[in-house]
């Protein structure tokens, strides 16, 4: 849906500038990333003096940026593909069964969204290591991807309601199993949704810092790169030369995720809405 | 589309996670066959866990363990530098039963916790006779054994800028509060901001408060008891109430908004000579050296009455080293243990990466300016005891909210004085 | 008819046994645990525990002030956080909704933050308040960039809400446009032909036909408000004298801080029933308005 003509509205135009203001900031990350200790603390509004990227290349090489990044983009890519094949079967079957059981697994999926992690975070860690996945890769990815299911559940199964029933009438009544109508008449349509799913978990992976310290623990082969970043900084030191150009190198992948997924996003719902 | 579709996602979950298990895999069959085998010198792969809660001197670290792993083909260190919320994560790792070999504590109530799963070092007179006697003793649990190792000396009070001190025409360090308060005025009178108080932080607070528990003749172990058996109250405590005046000074002479001053402004501003006295320790050296590697810092014993000899500065050995009484290769861990804080390569770890005094016998010139000032007040035996570590869990967490309530006006004095007592007697 | 019904209840285990296996294992057994940790004395990592029935629940209940500290600015933080960031989000993205390069754009950008990890953010806000506002302050001479905003618990309480909302509207103003741009164009064009002004087209027909993405934002924000616990936790710690402490952030420092376990997981306990009525109730408001296309 167009909004029609947008009319040039003072408020349209206020909207478009202040999201400058939400720009600022990694404007300001990205100057300061340039700086010396000290004077980043003396000045964090000036230019930095100098624009070597020094303290870049020794961020890459010390910490092993090439293994950091390659962990967590293999972590990333197998929880969201974890979600993205797991969590629309299920919102999409929970949503079409109205059976008792269904509701009941229903609330089971959906409960830990209103549980702070912080809470069970220690019986978590009991039991990952009564599984013996203490410290284990494998063992990351399935907490990280459990983690995610019951949000990316939720959504899903708000815009299953966007879909026709009738649809589905008719593809039984042409003789479609269930597999089947899921695969090739459902998920096609749930692709904005599936979509916006994608880059919320795919970003809040990337930027995982406590489940890959609880988890993974001392296996520096196996942490990630906000985790490494951070393993400098105590309540006494603060690495912040490393940190931001680390943090500076780690952003970039996801604005580029980011910039291109967005234009998918609305792209889909918008050949979604023509169909429906 | 559809097929494409699960098709990329299938391929890329399945190459996630062969990427994830594929190296997952070869470390564990290592592991696997580590546990398989028994400890050190079989030449066969062994893996030490150890977990640090420091994120000082790691390059000297990282020297320190490569030439330990030399010397022991076949063996790797692991290590877990967890600066940051290390409580937390050494509590997780026990639990997940993933307890490391060696391990980190700050000595007192934090380490007693974990003395059932330690190491019992009374029968190695060896290994404790390398170490000064009392530092020993703080690793002691309460029926006398040695459970945990000694680290470093860490002194904790007032910092103050020399440079700054001088430019305001102060040549004795004040000694009482009213010298202090002078001292203040001086300052101001030169332009200089007296305090740079880190108020935003309860833990900077909560250990400024021991001072005023301190009493010399008990020291700070007798006052913990004194206060654990009622004996003493926080308002018998004869200097406690001066905690309050100090802080009104640091108010009055303090930059304008106090509660907003972090620990990494207050030790921006002492080495950049933008304010004279701060409330830390030397394990800051590194940081005041990377903001200004020429600032002329030192230890002022605080004061805490009119009797200039009640001036504290506190010092002890913070940080214990525990080896696990259960691990898979304990001779091994001891083995490290030791070295780290007593052979060659430790001491060049604590004395040149950390700069501090280290707790083994030596004679090794030690690199941190403050730690050396120190030094002078340590071995005249003018120094006293930490107490926040020995008082009950979450004192400074606690009591740093209360102090910060007195500081924006929202709590008296006695209602603090009275919250402090509530807490020890929980 | 037997073998139907076994047939599509096969499927549907098949469909929802991997996501529930999941969720059980990563979220829902452990805090099954909590339940059973909840009524021993532990100090979380000592292999002793001591079972003390009901008395953390008790303690809780008669001498704990500061969980009930916290439940109070967690309830205040949620009020002011779900509706604040709701109105803001659905505006901004009635603006932003078309498609033009200007709002493509612009929407890239309010989705900024939420790209950041949070040590950046602690980072960049510690700076504004302090020293930039003092800049500021010094070049306009206006008494706003001077309060003391992170040193006082109610300016505090100002900073964590806006910071908050500033760093998640992005997820939010994604969600309403999805929701606005599946609105069929051809109801609202109608609505204008038949005389009504753009704010009772926007009130009385788009409204009502978001309300699915007004219910997913108003349940994702309450659960995220009910939760929050980073921004406190690097930011204010709770602070200053414990004005900003959250639930989450009291259950943390009861568990890590105070080493008492025990009490810990049974406030976590208790919070989670009190969160599931609120939500149980929030969202049979919001379903009750769905209307389907």
């Amino acid at each position: 849906m167009k909004l029609g003509k947008q009319k040039i509205s003072i408020a349209w135009v206020v909207v478009l500038l202040a999201s400058i203001l939400w720009l600022l900031p990694l404007l300001l990350i990205f100057n300061n990333s340039f700086k010396p200790y000290n004077d980043m603390m003396q000045n964090f509004l000036a230019l930095p003096k100098s624009l070597s990227l020094d303290k870049y290349i020794e961020t890459w090489v010390d910490f092993g940026f090439p293994r950091l990044i390659v962990n967590t983009l293999s972590y990333t890519l197998a929880a969201v593909s974890g979600i993205l094949l797991f969590a629309p079967m299920a919102a999409y079957k929970l949503a079409r069964t109205k059976t008792t059981l269904s509701k009941i697994c229903f609330i089971l999926i959906i409960m830990p969204m209103m549980v702070p992690f912080q809470s069970y975070m220690i019986s978590l860690t009991r039991l990952v290591s009564n599984v013996r996945l203490t410290g284990t890769r494998l063992g990351y990815i399935i907490v990280s991807t459990g983690l995610m299911v019951p949000l990316a559940v939720y959504m899903i199964h708000g815009f299953v309601k966007n879909i026709p029933i009738e649809l589905e009438e008719s593809a039984e009544i042409d003789g479609a199993g269930p597999v089947r109508m899921y695969f090739y008449i459902i998920l096609p349509l749930l692709k904005p949704v599936l979509t916006t799913v994608m880059v919320i978990d795919a970003l809040s992976n990337w930027n995982d810092i406590i489940v890959n310290q609880l988890i993974v623990g001392g296996k520096t082969a196996a942490m990630n790169l906000q985790h490494a970043l951070y393993a400098r900084f105590s309540a006494q030191t603060s690495d912040w030369e490393h940190a931001l150009p680390g943090i500076v190198m780690s952003m970039i992948p996801c604005l580029i995720f980011f910039i291109v997924m967005q234009r998918n996003i609305v792209s889909g719902v918008t050949a979604g809405a023509v169909k429906g | 589309m559809n097929k494409k579709l699960l098709s990329v996602l299938a391929v890329s979950m399945v190459t996630g996670l062969l990427a994830g298990c594929g190296s997952q895999k070869t470390t564990d069959a290592a592991a696997e066959g580590e546990q398989k085998e028994a400890a050190d010198t079989t030449g066969e792969k062994v893996v030490l866990t150890v977990f640090d809660a420091l994120a000082y001197g790691l390059d000297e670290y990282a020297e320190m363990t490569a030439k330990f792993e030399e010397e022991h083909p076949g063996v790797t260190i692991e290590v877990q530098h967890a600066a940051n919320d290390s409580a937390t994560l050494l509590q997780s790792r026990v639990n997940a039963n993933d307890i490391p070999d060696v391990f980190a504590v700050e000595a007192g109530t934090n380490a007693k916790k974990y003395y059932e799963y330690a190491y019992n070092w009374n029968n190695d007179q060896a290994v404790l006779d390398l170490f000064q006697p009392e530092a020993v003793d703080i690793g002691k649990d309460d029926d006398g054994n040695v459970m945990s190792l000694p680290w470093t000396y860490e002194n904790a009070g007032l910092l103050y800028n020399k440079d700054l001190f001088a430019q305001a025409g102060i040549t004795d360090l004040p000694k009482t509060l009213d010298e202090l308060e002078q001292a203040c005025e001086k300052l101001q009178a030169a332009g200089i901001t007296p305090f740079a108080l880190a108020a935003h932080e309860g833990w900077v607070l909560g250990q400024l408060s021991t001072h005023f528990m301190m009493d010399k003749s008990l020291d700070a172990e007798g006052v913990v008891n004194g206060l654990d058996d009622g004996s003493l109250t926080f308002q018998s405590l004869p200097n406690f109430k001066n905690l309050f005046r100090f802080l009104d000074l640091a108010k009055k002479y303090g930059p304008a908004k106090p509660l907003e001053i972090d620990w990494e402004t207050s030790e921006n501003m002492l080495a950049n000579n933008q304010a004279a006295i701060i409330s830390m320790g030397d394990w800051c050296q590194s940081v005041l050296d990377s903001f200004n590697p020429d600032a002329n810092v030192g230890f002022l014993p605080c004061p805490v009455s009119d009797n200039p000899n009640d001036v504290t500065l506190l010092s002890t050995c913070n940080w214990t080293y525990i080896v696990n009484k259960d691990s898979k290769n304990l001779e091994l861990a001891k083995e490290y243990a030791e070295y780290i804080l007593t052979s060659e390569m430790g001491q060049y770890w604590m004395c040149d990466g950390v700069g501090s005094v280290p707790a083994v016998i030596t004679d090794r010139e030690v690199k941190g300016t403050l730690a050396n000032d120190a030094k002078a007040y340590v071995q005249n035996g003018e120094t006293n005891d930490w107490i926040h570590t020995k008082a009950p869990a979450g004192y400074t967490k606690t009591i740093g909210a209360y102090m910060q309530a007195y500081m924006t006006g929202d709590m008296s004095a006695d209602q603090v004085t009275q919250e402090f007592q509530n807490f020890w007697n929980q | 008819m037997n073998t139907k019904k076994t047939k599509e209840l096969l499927v549907f285990v098949l469909f929802i046994l991997p996501a529930l296996a999941l969720v059980l294992f990563a979220s829902d057994v452990p805090f099954v645990m909590n339940m059973y940790y909840s009524v021993f004395n532990w100090n979380g990592i000592s292999r002793d525990m001591t079972f003390v029935g009901l008395d953390n629940f008790v303690k809780i209940f008669t001498n704990d002030s500061f969980f009930w500290i916290s439940v109070k600015f967690t309830l205040k933080y949620a009020l002011f956080f779900v509706i604040i960031v709701n109105i803001a989000a659905l505006t901004i993205a009635m603006f932003l909704a078309s498609e033009r390069r200007s709002n493509s754009i612009a929407r890239a950008f309010y989705y900024v933050p939420y790209i950041i990890s949070m040590t950046a953010i602690s980072l960049l806000w510690k700076f504004i308040l302090g020293p930039g506002f003092s800049s500021l302050y010094q070049i306009t001479g206006w008494e706003i960039f001077n309060w003391s905003w992170l040193g006082s618990g109610k300016l505090a309480f100002i900073v964590i809400v806006v910071m908050t909302t500033w760093q998640n509207i992005g997820y939010y103003i994604m969600n309403y446009i999805t929701g606005i741009i599946a609105v069929p164009t051809e109801l609202l064009e109608a609505s204008r032909i038949d005389g009504a002004s753009r704010i009772q087209t926007a009130t009385k027909i788009m409204l009502p036909l978001i309300m699915p993405s007004i219910s997913v934002c108003m349940l994702t924000s309450l659960t995220f408000s009910f939760k929050i616990f980073d921004v406190i936790m690097v930011f204010t710690k709770g602070g200053p004298g414990n004005s900003t402490a959250s639930v989450a952030y009291n259950i943390y420092s009861e568990a890590f801080l105070n080493n008492n376990y025990g009490l810990a997981t049974a406030k976590s306990v208790i919070f989670v029933i009190f969160v599931l009525c609120v939500t149980a109730i929030q969202t049979k408001i919001t379903k009750g308005k769905e209307v389907e296309a």
